[in-house]
């Protein structure tokens, strides 16, 4: 049976309908435009549910991210919202976190409860950090209503507290297209920080890292949006060529198929980011992200329908 | 003729009747016949899946079953269990060798009615259908007992069911009147779009009364062609190339995209 809708994918092993995966690859493209984030977390699963091995998902997921990161960066950074200086000190600390994740995770798996504490992490920052977000967002879109246009007034307080330990940080340097004064140690630190999260729970690391820029950089929420697209670019690349050189688990006509659509909807998304509040952007970002905690937490309460899976695809 | 002539003659007719696209000769009178297509999957650009038309002769009233299988493989699973007694998760990881690549079983009637009153270890039939899984399968690290070993075997059966590569049809194979003294039978296999490139079988039996009158096995082999044949060799010879091509043109796609955006933005 050939069918002119459908695509097989030498690498995933199957096939799968062009309009979906289109789609697919629109929507979270529209998404990462908007809010910053590879989109992994959401991809990924879907990927899986339509017959594509986890591994393969995860890699050709990773080099459709290149081409709509690319298309997300170049349309912020024509807005003005990407900090390179910024962007680049946090990729250094990504790539130093991402190798210690990587060794932490061997040492797991050694140990054996690998698996749990994935699990406990993934759904723990998701819970924390979508809570606090939607909380702070909340009250901050509350508070602009109520006194028509000064909702820095609670920030700011908070914002001297910690600006108090964080100035007495060496090597304090301007990143004026975020409009903040910071040590570089900041982001060196927090890049690995999140690339560690990012390296054990085998995600990208967007939607722990739009937060961190946000509430800790205290970085205006277009700049992080644009900037953390930016380093996402980076560590995609990074990523897809080295599943594609170790373990071969890149599906490029998937990988085609989805950025067709993500890299137009990048577009959009940047579009549509511009025309939204940055408290509108966290709000829905918090929403998104508290929405795949609940689907997880309930992966992990219902029992499931079989009582084994592939290991890692294939 | 001679008698070595004779001899030689028997092992010419055993060996290439036995040979793809003969019907195997060692059986005394033909008693099946099965002819399908097509006799090869070629995993091409739009493939997405293919059916399989079988269409053969068998004795009067027998049931007949049509099997394709694939190679014995070993498959690496992880096992699910309760952790702190609240949250399902992998608990462990298993590897069940010698499961075929795919197990999909057409037959006239469900295995229970085709034994009749013929117990599992009295009747071939048994043999051919999932429940006899169990017995052929090895599982590393070793199960716990033959129920942890039942266990295992029907989830993994499940977990191929589930990609469609594995399937029982009751009812799947129908007949279509008598020809010369024989009852013609068909069947439509359905092949699903997960099937990996490597060597199958179509194999097709006739019981009667829960014992085994004939059988015959012919290969048929599932390869990858044109665009997909060439990208994956070139993602496995030639891996740092192919995935640092697959991130250039990434770039260049997003590149072209900003393109076509900026130039729409300008000429607004």
């Amino acid at each position: 049976m050939h069918n002119f809708w459908y695509l097989y994918l030498p690498i995933a092993g199957n096939s799968v309908s062009i309009i979906l995966i289109l789609g697919m690859g629109l929507l979270v493209g529209i998404l990462s435009g908007i809010f910053g984030v590879g989109g992994g977390f959401l991809m990924t699963p879907i990927l899986i549910m339509i017959g594509i091995p986890p591994t393969v998902a995860a890699a050709s997921d990773s080099n459709q991210i290149v081409g709509a990161s690319t298309s997300g960066t170049i349309a912020h950074f024509r807005l003005g919202n990407v900090d390179l200086k910024m962007g680049i000190l946090l990729l250094i600390g990504g790539v130093a976190g991402g190798t210690v994740g990587v060794q932490i995770i061997k040492i797991l798996r050694q140990l054996g409860n690998a698996d749990f504490l994935i699990n406990i992490t993934y759904v723990l920052m998701l819970g924390l950090i979508g809570g606090y977000m939607f909380q702070e967002s909340l009250q901050a879109l509350r508070k602009s209503k109520q006194s028509n246009g000064e909702p820095a007034a609670a920030v700011s307080s908070e914002k001297s507290m910690f600006a108090r330990i964080l100035q007495k940080l060496p090597w304090q340097t301007d990143f004026p297209r975020s409009g903040v004064r910071l040590s570089i140690l900041m982001p060196l630190v927090l890049g690995t920080f999140v690339g560690i999260l990012a390296a054990i729970m085998g995600v990208g690391g967007g939607f722990i890292m739009v937060p961190v820029m946000v509430y800790i950089l205290r970085m205006p929420m277009h700049v992080v949006v644009g900037t953390s697209l930016f380093q996402i670019l980076f560590t995609c690349i990074n990523v897809t060529v080295m599943q594609a050189y170790s373990n071969h688990t890149v599906d490029f006509v998937l990988a085609l198929l989805l950025l067709l659509g993500s890299t137009v909807g990048a577009q959009l998304g940047a579009k549509i980011s511009k025309r939204l509040k940055g408290d509108q952007i966290k709000i829905f970002l918090s929403i998104l992200v508290l929405l795949v905690m609940v689907k997880m937490l309930f992966g992990l309460l219902l029992t499931p329908h079989i009582m084994v899976s592939y290991f890692g695809g294939h | 003729m001679g008698n070595k002539h004779k001899l030689r003659l028997w092992v010419l007719l055993l060996v290439f009747g036995c040979l793809p696209g003969g019907v195997c000769a060692a059986e005394p009178a033909n008693l099946l016949q099965v002819q399908f297509e097509p006799q090869e999957i070629n995993l091409g650009t739009f493939y997405n899946g293919t059916e399989i038309a079988v269409h053969g002769l068998a004795p009067q009233g027998n049931d007949i079953i049509i099997r394709f299988v694939g190679d014995k493989q070993d498959i690496h699973l992880n096992r699910k269990g309760k952790v702190l007694g609240l949250l399902w998760m992998n608990i462990g990881a298993v590897t069940i060798k010698n499961t075929p690549g795919a197990s999909i079983i057409y037959s006239t009637r469900d295995f229970k009615t085709m034994a009749g009153s013929s117990s599992p270890a009295a009747s071939d039939i048994w043999k051919l259908g999932h429940s006899a899984l169990q017995n052929e399968i090895e599982t590393d690290p070793p199960a716990k007992n033959a129920e942890d070993k039942e266990f295992l075997s029907n989830e993994l059966v499940r977990l191929k069911e589930h990609d469609n590569l594995f399937a029982e049809v009751p009812g799947g194979v129908t007949k279509s009147g008598l020809k010369d003294g024989r009852e013609s039978f068909e069947a439509r296999i359905q092949i699903p779009s997960s099937i990996r490139p490597g060597n199958y079988r179509l194999e097709a039996y006739a019981f009667q009364n829960g014992k085994l009158v004939d059988s015959i096995r012919r290969p048929v082999q599932a390869k990858m062609t044109g665009l997909p044949s060439f990208m994956f060799k070139m993602a496995f010879q030639q891996a740092l190339v192919y995935g640092l091509l697959s991130t250039i043109i990434a770039i260049a796609g997003g590149l072209l995209m900003s393109l076509i955006f900026g130039v729409k933005k300008g000429a607004h």
